[in-house]
C-alpha cells in the first residue's frame, strides 16, 4: 500500500449567512496518497471548490465559516493547528493552483517575485538564491528561455504560460499536495492537453499527492488514478478510474457520462441531460440528495439518506440505494 | 559553423530591437502625457513654481534684494519705480520690502507644506485605507472617524486645530495633514477593497503569505498610482489652504513672506499699492491651476478607461 498524505474524515463545512448556518459540505471523507491523481468531480455548485479550500483552510474562520471533521497531513491534525500556523503549511505542504490563470498573477509585479514569495516566506531564501530557484522552477515547468521571461510582467505572457508559473509557484517549496482546481478551464484545448500533461508528468517526478478538481471527465479518464463524484456536498461514489468508466453505479455518475458529448453517432441525437438543477443549499431534499432528479427513485430515497457503502469491486463505494437498477437501467 | 555566427548575429540583432522596442513604449507612455496640452500646461507650471521655491535665494541674491529687509524710504513704490533705491520687480509693501523676493520665497512655503503635506496624508491615508480592509470593526472605526472630519468645512478644521496647536508652519502642515487624510484614506480603501478580492490575492494567501506581506507588497502596489494621484490633488488644496490660513492670521505669521500673510497685509492698500494684492495672488492661483491639471493628466494617463 502506498503512504497516506491526506486523510479527510467526514469533513463538513457551513457558512454562516443571514438564514442560518449553510452546510456547502457534508461528511466527506477521502484519502490521498503518494504520487497518485485523485479526480474530485461534478456539476459546478456541489463543493467541490469547498472542500479543497476548506483542506487549506483558507476561510475566514472569525466571521464566515465553521468546519468539523478531521484533515490530517500525513499524522498531522491540521484543524488543531492554530490558525496562524496554517501560514507555515500553506505553499510549504500543500500548495493550490486556481481556476483562472489570467488573474491568478498580480499585473504589477514580475514573475520573478511572485514565484520567489514562497521560498522567501518558508525557506528564507536570500533574493539571489531564490532568484535563481525561480529560473530554476520555470525552466521544471517547460517555459523556454526561462531567464528572459523570469524578469517580464504577467501580461507579457500568454494564457497557458501563467498556468504553468502559478503551477511554478505552487511547486517551489516541494509540497507533499498539489490541490488543482480545475486549473484548465480558462484555457483553450490544445493548451489544456499540455498543462494536463505536465501535470501528470511533475506528479510522477516529485512523487506528490494531486487532487484534481474538475467537471472534465474525459481530463478524469486520461488523468486520475482514483476518482471521487461529489452532489450536494456529499460523495455518492468513489471508485479507481477503470472500474469508475466501465461500471458506474451511481445514477448521477450515469448521468454525467451520458451527458458527454460522442464523436460518433447520429448528429441529429439530443445531448442527454441529467434533468433539474443542484438545488440551493437551503433546499437541500430529505432522503436522497439525489432523488429529485432521479429517473429511477423510488419512496425509500425521497425518505431516507443512503450510506456510502462498498459495493461491487474493491475499493467502490456508493451512496445508492439500488445500484443495480441504475446500473441496468443504463444500459437499457 | 558559419549558421552558427549568423544565429549568434540574428540574436544580437533581436536583442538590441528588443531594448529599443521598450525604450520607446516608456518614452510613448511620456509622450501620451505630454501631447495632452493641459496636462503639459500643468507639468511647465509646477516644474517652473518648483525651481523657483529651490532657487529662490540665488535669484533674490543676483537682484540684491531681500524679503525680509524694510527700507522705509521705500514704501510702497511701483514696480520698476526709478526713485527706489533698487529696483523692485514686484513694487514694495507698506513696510518697504521687495514684492517681488517676498513672492519667490513666499513659493519657498507654499511647495514646502504642500510637498510634506502631500506626501505625509498621501502615505499615512494609504496606511489607513489598507489596514481598513483587514477587518469589518477596524474598518468602520475608520471610516466613521473620516466622516466625521470630511463633515467639517477643510478650512474651519483647520482653523480649529491651529487654534489649538499655535501658530508656525509645522503647525500649519500638521493640521492641513489631518484635514488631507480622510480623502486618501477613502481612495486606498475602495481600490483596496477591489484588489482583494482578486484572484491573485487568494492566491497568494495560499502561499502562505502573512497579513502584512499582502497588504503592503502584494495589495498597496496596486493602488499606488490612484493613491499617488490624490497626493497631487492634497499638494494644491494644501498650498490654497495654507494661504488662506494665514490671509485669515492663523497660519504663518507674518515677517515670514507666506502668500497668503502678504494679501492679508495687502488688504488695506487695495487702492495704493495694487502690485501688494496681485502678485501673491497671481502666484497662488498659478500654481493651484498646475498642480491640478498635473493631477488630472497623471489621472488619465494612470486610468485606462479615461483614455479617449
Amino acid at each position: 500500500m502506498k503512504e497516506k498524505i491526506l486523510q479527510v474524515r467526514e469533513l463538513t463545512t457551513s457558512f454562516k449567512t443571514d438564514r442560518g448556518m449553510l452546510k456547502a459540505i457534508d461528511g466527506v471523507s477521502f484519502d490521498v496518497y503518494k504520487g497518485e491523481i485523485l479526480g474530485i468531480v461534478g456539476e459546478s455548485g456541489c463543493g467541490k471548490s469547498v472542500t479543497s479550500q476548506s483542506v487549506m483552510r483558507l476561510y475566514d474562520e472569525k466571521y464566515a465559516v465553521r468546519y468539523s471533521g478531521s484533515v490530517k497531513l500525513e499524522d498531522r491534525e491540521l484543524f488543531e493547528i492554530p490558525y496562524k500556523k496554517m501560514q507555515d503549511i500553506r505553499g510549504a505542504e500543500i500548495s493550490m493552483i486556481f481556476q483562472d490563470a489570467l488573474s491568478s498573477l498580480n499585473p504589477v509585479l514580475r514573475i520573478s517575485d511572485q514565484i520567489m514569495e514562497p521560498l522567501r516566506i518558508h525557506q528564507h531564501m536570500s533574493r539571489k538564491e531564490a532568484y535563481q530557484k525561480a529560473i530554476e522552477m520555470l525552466r521544471l515547468v517547460g517555459i523556454p528561455a526561462p531567464e528572459k521571461r523570469v524578469d517580464q510582467y504577467p501580461h507579457e505572457l500568454s494564457g497557458g504560460m501563467r498556468q504553468r508559473v502559478m503551477i511554478a509557484i505552487a511547486l517551489a517549496c516541494r509540497p507533499k499536495l498539489l490541490i488543482a482546481d480545475e486549473p484548465t478551464t480558462a484555457l483553450d484545448v490544445t493548451i489544456q492537453a499540455q498543462i494536463m500533461e505536465l501535470i501528470v508528468e511533475l506528479n510522477r517526478q516529485l512523487d506528490m499527492g494531486v487532487m484534481l478538481i474538475t467537471h472534465d471527465l474525459a481530463v478524469v479518464a486520461q488523468t486520475c488514478s482514483r476518482v471521487v463524484v461529489m452532489y450536494l456536498g456529499q460523495i455518492v461514489e468513489e471508485a479507481d478510474v477503470q472500474t469508475l468508466f466501465a461500471e458506474p453505479l451511481h445514477p448521477y455518475t450515469h448521468g454525467l457520462m451520458a451527458s458527454i458529448p460522442r464523436l460518433t453517432g447520429q448528429r441529429s441525437d439530443r445531448l442527454y441531460m441529467i434533468p433539474g438543477v443542484v438545488p440551493l443549499l437551503n433546499q437541500i431534499p430529505t432522503g436522497c440528495r439525489f432523488a429529485p432528479r432521479c429517473p429511477y427513485a423510488d419512496e425509500r430515497c425521497r425518505q431516507q439518506m443512503p450510506d456510502l457503502t462498498a459495493c461491487g469491486a474493491e475499493g467502490h463505494k456508493v451512496r445508492c440505494w439500488n445500484p443495480e437498477a441504475a446500473a441496468k437501467g443504463a444500459e437499457a | 559553423m558559419q549558421n552558427n555566427t549568423a544565429s549568434f548575429q540574428d540574436k544580437a540583432e533581436l536583442k538590441r530591437i528588443r531594448r529599443r522596442l521598450s525604450r520607446e513604449q516608456h518614452s510613448l507612455t511620456l509622450r501620451r502625457f505630454l501631447r495632452n496640452k493641459v496636462s503639459l500646461l500643468g507639468t511647465v507650471i509646477v516644474v517652473l513654481m518648483l525651481l523657483i521655491a529651490i532657487f529662490a535665494p540665488l535669484i533674490c541674491r543676483s537682484l540684491g534684494v531681500d524679503p525680509y529687509t524694510a527700507v522705509v524710504k521705500d514704501r510702497l513704490k511701483a514696480p520698476l519705480d526709478p526713485t527706489a533705491t533698487v529696483r523692485h520687480l514686484f513694487g514694495t509693501d507698506n513696510m518697504g520690502r521687495d514684492v517681488f523676493a517676498r513672492v519667490l520665497y513666499g513659493a519657498r512655503i507654499s511647495m514646502t507644506v504642500g510637498f510634506l503635506v502631500g506626501t505625509i496624508s498621501g502615505l499615512i491615508g494609504m496606511a489607513l485605507g489598507l489596514y481598513a480592509t483587514t477587518s469589518k470593526r477596524l474598518d468602520n472605526l475608520l471610516m466613521r472617524i473620516c466622516d466625521g472630519l470630511k463633515a467639517i468645512p477643510n478650512i474651519l478644521l483647520a482653523i480649529t486645530l491651529m487654534a489649538v496647536l499655535g501658530s508656525n508652519m509645522r503647525n500649519v502642515i500638521i493640521s492641513l495633514t489631518i484635514v488631507a487624510i480622510p480623502g486618501v484614506a477613502r481612495i486606498a480603501r475602495s481600490q483596496a477593497l477591489l484588489v482583494r478580492e482578486q484572484t491573485y490575492i487568494e492566491a497568494m494567501d495560499a502561499v502562505g503569505a502573512g497579513h502584512t506581506r499582502i497588504l503592503w507588497r502584494h495589495i498597496m502596489p496596486n493602488i499606488l498610482s490612484q493613491v499617488i494621484v490624490q497626493m497631487t490633488f492634497s499638494f494644491a488644496s494644501a498650498i490654497i489652504s495654507e494661504a488662506s490660513l494665514s490671509f485669515l492670521g492663523a497660519g504663518i505669521p507674518d515677517p515670514e513672506p507666506s502668500w497668503g500673510g502678504m494679501l492679508n497685509l495687502a488688504r488695506g492698500y487695495v487702492y495704493k499699492g495694487w502690485w501688494m494684492i496681485i502678485f501673491p495672488a497671481l502666484f497662488t492661483m498659478l500654481s493651484v491651476l498646475g498642480f491640478n491639471l498635473f493631477g488630472d493628466g497623471l489621472r488619465d494617463l494612470l486610468d485606462p478607461l479615461s483614455v479617449r
